[in-house]
């Protein structure tokens, strides 16, 4: 009996809490599904003191019928808002709204170029990092012009406009031309241990032809702009940071016809070696490629497979050595982790002398030695 | 004969010693008259009770039965006629004797000596001989009672397997059991419970797999019964049972005797009541209620196959509802983006809070599983009908109810009908995981399950773990629990639930006196 | 008829469970905030050179079990002091238990109604917490030990899968050298990761109760524990690297990185988890409590003792949960040394010591 009298006075506690008696807390909330971030122009203030605006791409449950592939046109939308940090404009944001942002659910954090330049990184994304509700798999991506226009980019699938920029980037680093780099990224960046490149993508056509597409990598220092790697740089990236999955090579075979190199599988291994004073680090790739296709006969093909190797070689070494030149030497972005390897290989080199690195990355040798081997699959297979 | 009688001697002591004051037993009188007064005076004005008296071999007799329990025609032919023919006798000593030998020539002939007896055998279907002089009565049995032929059990249906299911008669079922094995130490063990009742209750064991101890202590229980009447062997599973708190029940029920077979062989008791083709077993551990005697007909591999259908039912049964709630109402993020979309959409265009939408909901959904149950099947059918379009179609089109909500209830429901004899605690416990889903979140339900979890690894069933062999763990007999291994393995190992890890069952075993820092 | 008594002792298996989860409902919610400097790949070789020090820390309970034929600290000093010393000693012992539970209620605030859902009503979480925590203690040591076998093998299970899920995040250049930092931050760490395992304090009064051989115990529960943090660490260090000792709960911080694609946020799933083993180490400790009241003040007003536990936790958990500070929780790490030290060396010792004038005693007035 005193069982019963328990549970039921329990029961009847339960009809306090507020979730009996109120709606789900997240649908009186707006679904965020991309944030965008651009600076006010304002005369006075600039830089890293001026106001930012926030472009919010939202989801309408209502109007999905429950279904992306069904959804009514303006099932998404993006609203603005202005503030003096992003926490601020947020907040102006739900004046606006008059609902919360719900931003678990949010694929993409998009910054403008001038923003990503003139502010640090953790300034732009310390709310999405703090915030127990931001999601650490969040894409991070800049536009070239700014992240509104990014954001307001019509979808040209069936799905919200934020998951065809995730998709883009996924797709891009799968093809060796984005880097792609998650809210996760740069909290590990945060910590000094290497830097940050952050892919740019840029936004072109009029009206409805307007496309997007990636056309380069941002790179950054202590989370400070520090320069840009362009495309070849990009994929030069990627295989010194293990990352490439595969990536098309047009080779100009001179009279031999033009072939396209299909890289299928890359592995990069970085050797830190003293020499002398300074520091030599040893690249050494090795890739697999196969032919996608190709302007003149197989059998001539065959009789120079060691010259496509060759050829093939050369464009990944110029790519990787394009990559090192651009952040490393140029940008002073040790966004591939040398000195973390020397840590590892070498940590008498950074011990007592931490000053001395990454600015020290520019002083040392680079090494690399690509072996390319493009597949006799198809000389096997006419055997 | 004399084996019987002593049994019923020994069950009567048995009630006495523990009935506070036994009342004395009724002796048979010499005079035939008092007998007959006393009997009229038990029943009352009974019309059932039936006294044919009559004069036979010089002395005056009255053959006693009560109506419907005997067939008539027997009696008349093979008691009755054979009566009327017996020559002269000297005494009644000499004409009971006459008819003991000459006209009652069957197997269950009883000779007692009490009138409680008498009364306890005629309401059982025998045929009571008394004579005028004799101080002990003659009893026959000449059952004739209607009852339900064997079919098939309507709860424990199988694929593969006999087709028998207990009935009613206890008689029946003790046959049915014995058919199945043919062994001197499967042991009947005749009882009675209830004290107005006075149900037959029969233990089934087998000698030299049962513990003593065990047997010891459900033969107590069943005496210490202080139950007035028992019409179902429901009545004596708490009795059983040593947890009171505990929803799931560490006394299994089955009503195939193919099933008991197999559990009285492993060291179990059976306890049959009469009147009831539910037959109760004990003990059953909590993974019992997952295995079914299709699993040991069937390929091993598609056995284990289901096994693992049932633990994932068992747990859909009970947390599917609460767990959409906490996720619905305090996690959404956890669920793909579509498919928040989707529910998002639905929270938005009904008019209750998810909690009480899933409470309303499974509530309409018991009631409507309760009236198709009792209902005759027709109309059952329409009431499942009408159930299924009221909620499935029209709450949804009306939107009172989100459909998400609809696929919920429908998961749930087929889910805890897989396990049939846990339907009931899935069902409490689903309301329960309802609740604390939609007011605490993932955190309510982790903390519900880990509540239950310790409130089930605390049951114990006559002194093993009803958690065994989960925790404690035994790895040698998952081949039964997560999976059914093959024969060729299973029979390797004979297993008696006596010596199921984290036992203290031991035959003629004594247990470490040590208690329990937490337990009284 | 023999009547059927319930057996409570528990096997050595069980004890291993139960410290099992008690010590990693504290692993899973580590924070670096006040600890060595060297939060990373060190560590990974201070959570195992600590695993010695646990056994240093045991030794004199082993010795004390050995000396004894395996009484219980309590049930001795009962024997050794009378009424009043052995009241004191349970009494002792009923208020660490008491401060574990506590503890453990700021933990579960702090991880859950601060960090993790901040919208959800503190009392009712709490509450239901306290309340479901009693209630499994009454159920007693057995039930709690078996509860806790299941709990362990869940959490060690998506542990595992934790890591594999995590695989894709892990870089091979967020491990170096263990002693890159030299040999101090790995000794500073073990040292630092020591009295977490405050459940050495307790192992003392449980001796009766476990059946087997309570050293095999040890040694099982050292590795298990010993790889388990291991795997733990390896997880936290090759997703965060040397952003771990940024973030104030580095393990959830790395599940949080977790992409299994149906189940959006793996660390929910986490959580979930370790709040099974943080109501067991609750209920084991709150079993404890009561037992000790049980042993002060006699058997017969157990629930008075549960809701008077249940009660003086819910309270003073709520009360102090603005000033307990994840932080401020890690900075009693030394006062959960000393606790420690004080309960599985001070006691056992001192019950030994006064074991062996008692002897000696004994010796000199049979001469």
């Amino acid at each position: 009996m005193k069982v019963w009298a328990i549970l039921i006075a329990l029961a009847l506690g339960m009809a306090l809490i507020p979730s009996c008696k109120e709606k789900s807390q997240v649908s009186s909330r707006v679904i965020v599904t991309a944030v965008g971030i651009d600076g006010v122009p304002t005369e006075g203030e600039a830089g890293e003191n001026g106001d930012v605006r926030l472009s919010v791409q939202s989801v309408e449950p209502l109007l999905t019928s429950g279904s992306l592939t069904e959804q009514q046109d303006n099932a998404t939308g993006v609203y603005e808002a202005e503030g003096a940090s992003v926490a601020d404009a947020l907040h102006t944001f739900v004046s606006l709204t008059g609902r919360s942002a719900f931003i678990m659910h949010n694929r993409v954090i998009a910054l403008g170029m001038e923003q990503a330049q003139s502010r640090t990184l953790s300034s732009l994304t310390d709310y999405f990092i703090r915030n127990h509700e931001g999601r650490p798999l969040v894409d991070v991506v800049i536009s070239r012009t700014t992240a509104a226009d990014l954001l307001n980019l019509k979808s040209t699938a069936f799905t919200v406009p934020a998951e065809q920029i995730s998709m883009m980037l996924r797709e891009g680093r799968h093809r060796g031309a984005a880097v792609r780099t998650r809210l996760l990224d740069l909290e590990r960046a945060s910590s000094g241990m290497y830097d940050v490149a952050v892919p740019i993508v840029e936004v072109g056509g009029e009206g409805e032809d307007q496309t997007a597409s990636v056309t380069g990598t941002a790179l950054f220092r202590g989370g400070v702009y520090a320069g840009e790697a362009d495309i070849d740089a990009t994929r030069g990236l990627l295989f010194l940071r293990g990352e490439l999955e595969t990536s098309p090579y047009v080779l100009e075979l001179g009279d031999q016809g033009r072939i396209t190199a299909e890289v299928e599988r890359a592995s990069c291994s970085i050797r830190v070696e003293r020499e002398g004073d300074g520091v030599r680090f040893h690249i050494s790739v090795d890739v697999r490629a196969e032919i996608a296709d190709e302007t003149k006969p197989q059998k001539m093909m065959r009789e120079n497979l060691d010259h496509i190797n060759t050829a093939l070689s050369e464009r990944i070494e110029a790519d990787i050595r394009r990559a090192i030149d651009q952040s490393v030497l140029r940008s002073g972005c040790d966004v591939i982790g040398l000195e973390r390897l020397m840590m590892q290989q070498e940590p008498e080199l950074v011990k007592g002398s931490e000053d001395r690195w990454p600015a020290g990355l520019k002083d040392c040798s680079y090494e690399i030695e690509v072996k390319a081997v493009v597949d006799k699959f198809g000389e096997e297979a006419e055997h | 004969m004399p084996s019987l009688k002593g049994f019923f001697r020994s069950s009567g002591d048995r009630q006495k010693a523990v009935s506070a004051p036994p009342p004395p037993p009724h002796p048979v009188s010499p005079v035939l008259m008092d007998n007959l007064v006393y009997l009229h005076a038990q029943f009352g004005v009974s019309s059932d009770l039936t006294v044919r008296e009559m004069e036979a071999g010089g002395c005056k007799i009255a053959i006693v039965t009560l109506e419907g329990m005997v067939d008539r025609h027997t009696i008349a032919d093979a008691v009755l006629l054979p009566l009327s023919k017996v020559p002269d006798m000297d005494g009644a000593e000499a004409l009971m004797s006459y008819v003991r030998d000459k006209v009652l020539a069957m197997v269950d002939l009883m000779q007692v000596v009490t009138m409680d007896e008498v009364i306890n055998l005629i309401s059982s279907g025998f045929a009571a001989v008394m004579a005028d002089g004799a101080a002990y009565v003659l009893l026959g049995g000449f059952q004739n009672f209607m009852i339900r032929g064997v079919g098939e059990p309507s709860s424990e249906m199988t694929t593969r397997g006999s087709r028998e299911g207990f009935t009613e008669a206890i008689r029946v079922n003790i046959s049915m059991i014995r058919r199945r094995m043919k062994t001197p130490d499967l042991t009947f063990e005749m009882m009675s419970a209830g004290k107005t009742s006075n149900t037959a209750v029969c233990l089934c064991y087998m000698r030299g797999r049962v513990s003593e101890q065990l047997l010891n202590d459900v033969r107590a229980r069943i005496q210490k019964l202080p139950l007035d009447v028992v019409l179902e062997s429901g009545y004596i599973q708490p009795f059983l049972e040593n947890r009171r708190l505990s929803l799931f029940s560490s006394v299994g029920t089955t009503e195939r005797p193919d099933t008991l077979c197999g559990k009285v062989a492993e060291g179990r008791i059976g306890v049959l009541v009469d009147g009831t083709p539910f037959v109760l077993i004990t003990p059953t551990l909590f993974v019992e209620h997952f295995q079914s005697m299709d699993d040991y007909a069937i390929h091993p591999y598609y056995a284990s196959f289901l096994r693992i259908i049932k633990y994932v039912s068992f747990f859909v049964g009970m947390l599917l509802p609460g767990l959409y709630v906490a996720v619905g109402t305090f996690h959404p993020e956890m669920l793909p983006f579509t498919l928040m979309l989707s529910y998002l959409k639905s929270d938005l265009s009904t008019p209750f809070p998810l909690v009480m939408e899933a409470l309303i909901i499974h509530f309409l959904f018991e009631i409507m599983r309760e009236a198709g149950l009792r209902f005759p099947k027709a109309v059952g059918h329409a009431v499942s009908i009408v159930g299924a379009l009221v909620i499935g179609e029209s709450a949804v089109r009306a939107g009172l109810i989100g459909a998400p909500m609809v696929i919920i209830v429908a998961l749930t429901a087929i889910s805890s009908f897989v396990i049939p004899s846990l339907y009931g605690p899935v069902t409490l416990l689903r309301f329960g995981f309802i609740i604390l889903g939609g007011t605490l979140g993932i955190y309510g339900i982790m903390i519900g399950l880990t509540l239950l979890l310790c409130s089930v690894c605390a049951v114990h069933i006559q002194s093993i773990p009803f958690t065994a062999p989960v925790t404690p763990f035994s790895l040698k007999a998952m081949r039964d629990v997560l999976i059914r291994a093959d024969w060729r393995e299973l029979w390797k190992h004979q297993f008696l639930v006596q010596n199921v890890v984290g036992s203290h069952l031991k035959e003629n075993g004594t247990e470490p006196d040590t208690t329990d820092p937490g337990e009284e | 008829m023999v009547p059927l008594k319930k057996n409570t002792q528990i096997s050595v298996s069980q004890l291993v469970c139960l410290l099992l989860a008690s010590r990693l409902t504290t692993a899973m919610t580590a924070s670096p905030a006040g600890g060595p400097a060297g939060f990373g790949s060190s560590m990974l070789v201070s959570v195992v050179l600590q695993i010695p020090l646990l056994l240093i820390l045991l030794l004199p309970t082993w010795w004390f079990s050995r000396r004894t034929n395996r009484s219980g600290t309590i049930d001795y000093a009962y024997v050794l002091f009378g009424p009043k010393g052995g009241g004191a000693v349970a009494a002792l012992y009923g208020l660490l238990c008491l401060v574990i539970v506590n503890a453990d209620l700021l933990r579960f605030q702090t991880f859950v109604s601060v960090a993790l859902s901040p919208g959800m009503s503190r009392i009712a979480l709490c509450g239901t917490l306290v309340v479901g925590v009693f209630f499994a203690a009454s159920c007693g040591l057995q039930a709690v030990a078996r509860a806790a076998g299941v709990a362990v093998v869940v959490v060690i299970a998506a542990m595992v899968f934790t890591l594999f899920s995590l695989l894709p995040e892990m870089r091979g250049v967020h491990f170096l050298s263990p002693l890159y930092d030299g040999v101090y931050p790995v000794v500073e760490g073990a040292l630092y990761e020591l009295p977490r395992s405050i459940e050495v304090a307790v192992v003392g009064m449980l001796l009766p109760y476990v059946r087997g051989s309570s050293s095999k115990g040890y040694a099982v529960w050292t590795t298990v524990l010993a790889g388990v943090l291991v795997l733990m660490q390896a997880t936290i260090t090759g997703v965060l690297g040397d952003f771990a000792a940024q973030v104030r709960f580095p393990y959830y911080t790395a599940v949080t990185a977790a992409d299994v694609g149906i189940i959006q946020r793996m660390d929910l799933i986490a959580v979930a988890v370790w709040l099974v083993v943080l109501f067991v180490k609750m209920a084991f400790y709150s079993m404890l409590y009561m037992s000790c009241a049980q042993r002060i003040f006699g058997k017969n007003r157990k629930p008075l003792y549960a809701v008077a536990g249940g009660g003086t936790v819910f309270v003073t958990g709520l009360s102090f949960a603005g000033l307990a500070a994840q932080s401020e929780q890690e900075a009693s790490v030394p006062v959960y040394l000393i606790i420690a030290g004080l309960f599985a060396v001070a006691l056992p010792l001192v019950l030994v010591l006064a074991d062996m004038v008692r002897e000696r005693r004994a010796r000199r007035a049979r001469a």
